[in-house]
């Protein structure tokens, strides 16, 4: 379970997350939702340690992440998996090199490397004939199949996604969320997804709603359509009138 | 006490604030990857596509460096011996110069030029694509994966194109003395062996390796620590040339007063 208690992160005098507390269950995919620039990527930044809160904590198997040691850190990293909005791939590196990036720097040879990787390319559909490409041949949700599959390798218990589905067409979102589905129930993840899709409530557990720094809403994602909350009802409709204000 | 002074006393310690900052973040910088080189094994095919990338592909703009300037040093040097009938020390000159001087120096700023601004512009890339947040949460550690090799390889690359630099200006000054001026060839080889002596080329080496030092410093950090887009990271590069060509100049003169 991650715990993120009371959670307050400020630049300056712009507060971003003000004294937000949410609990995230183990085992189930919880969607995190809310308006651009809410700082939902920044909860999830924060949520890994990339990002040090002003105050609060985060709590990931009784590892509080904000004050922790190093050691501690490299504990909640090897439990944790970051997909990237845009992959963040390695230019300069090939496809099988991104992958196996963790396992060439812990010294395995290629050739052990390689199978391992094309185990993890199975998994998130890909054909090893990229193996050789390098990220710019790669079209966008290729990408955000190489960047899953990279994070894959560790074998993480907790998923964290950030905006995977980002400028990819309609088909391609239901591809990915799929494969996200899949890989949870298949290795019984908790995962943390931040989207803007509503496609994704389908598969998700909880939906959780940022609005002005805090959660104004966190229930089940089954029925969400139904749901009388006033901001979720406004915000999965896009409806200008509500309690939502724009920006 | 009046709201100006409040605000310009305000303003300093802001400023002053903002410097301490930053040079430590400098020095911390350089201390994170003194730790990392010490507690890790170097990653030799990384250390060697760094000598590459640093090294073989500055050659050209050194060497051409290096011989115009031997040129056009051995050409000055003549205007003002022949003034005093020195002539025969024009190859002294241009060797002691080149060696301990103008070899390292303009080697610096030139590889500061090409390699260090290379380096700010790909890690600040990295940085705004959130590819060294990647390796991060890896588990890699981005010092020793991208910091040491680069900041080794500069240290090891800059002595050996200082040294190239060197030699191409000297045979620079050759041509011009002698084809050009129609000097006697053996009078300036002799010159040369006769009044530079090694310690002259290992002291301007020892130059050349702490320049390689400064410049991959500035060029990292500069990238390392980019922020703000693509137009943070062309800031990066800027900044990147202009540290590492002033810590070169700047530190040129303690290693000259030192060496």
């Amino acid at each position: 379970m991650i715990r993120i208690q009371h959670l307050t992160k400020r630049f300056g005098e712009r507060i971003i997350t003000n004294d937000l507390s949410l609990d995230i269950p183990e085992g189930k995919m919880t969607v995190i939702i809310g308006r651009s620039g809410e700082g939902k990527s920044l909860l999830l930044k924060q949520i890994i340690g990339l990002i040090k809160p002003t105050s609060g904590s985060i709590i990931i198997d009784g590892i509080e992440t904000t004050n922790c040691t190093p050691q501690e850190q490299q504990t909640v990293l090897q439990t944790c998996g970051y997909v990237f909005q845009f992959a963040a791939l390695l230019d300069s590196l090939s496809v099988f090199e991104n992958i196996a990036i963790t396992l060439l720097q812990n010294g395995y040879s290629r050739e052990q490397a390689r199978e391992m990787v094309k185990e993890k390319l199975t998994c998130v559909q890909l054909n090893e004939d990229i193996l050789d490409k390098y990220p710019s041949e790669l079209s966008g949700g290729m990408a955000k199949r190489v960047g899953l599959a990279r994070t894959l390798m560790n074998n993480p218990r907790i998923m964290l996604y950030d905006e995977p589905t980002t400028g990819l067409d309609p088909i391609t979102q239901r591809h990915i969320h799929e494969l996200m589905h899949s890989l949870q129930k298949q290795f019984n993840t908790t995962s943390v997804v931040i989207s803007h899709s509503t496609d994704l409530f389908q598969f998700a557990d909880h939906v959780a709603f940022l609005y002005e720094g805090r959660i104004a809403y966190t229930g089940p994602a089954q029925g969400i359509w139904e749901c009388d909350n006033p901001y979720i009802y406004q915000f999965i409709r896009g409806n200008t009138h509500g309690p939502i204000q724009a920006v | 006490m009046p709201l100006t002074i409040t605000n310009t006393l305000d303003r300093l310690g802001h400023y002053t604030l903002r410097i301490c900052d930053t040079v430590g973040s400098f020095v911390l910088f350089l201390k994170g990857a003194g730790v990392q080189l010490i507690t890790t094994s170097i990653d030799t095919k990384k250390l060697i596509q760094q000598i590459d990338q640093i090294g073989i592909a500055s050659i050209n703009i050194v060497v051409l460096t290096g011989t115009f300037t031997g040129m056009v040093f051995a050409l000055q040097s003549y205007i003002g011996f022949s003034r005093m009938g020195g002539e025969q020390f024009i190859g002294t000159v241009v060797a002691l110069g080149m060696a301990r001087e103008l070899g390292p120096v303009l080697t610096g700023l030139m590889v500061t030029g090409r390699a260090g601004s290379a380096m700010a512009a790909e890690l600040g890339t990295m940085r705004i694509s959130e590819q060294i947040d990647a390796l991060w949460t890896l588990r890699i550690n981005t010092f020793s994966y991208l910091i040491v090799p680069r900041i080794l390889a500069s240290i090891i690359v800059l002595p050996c194109l200082s040294l190239f630099a060197t030699c191409c200006g000297i045979l620079g000054g050759y041509f011009v003395v002698v084809y050009a001026l129609n000097l006697s060839a053996e009078q300036y080889i002799s010159s040369i062996t006769q009044f530079v002596n090694l310690a002259d080329v290992f002291g301007g080496l020892t130059k050349a390796s702490v320049f390689g030092l400064l410049l991959s410093w500035a060029g990292c950090f500069k990238g390392y620590t980019a922020s703000g887009g693509a137009r943070g990271v062309g800031k990066a590069t800027t900044q990147a040339v202009v540290l590492g060509s002033i810590l070169i100049l700047m530190i040129n003169y303690v290693l000259t007063k030192v060496l």
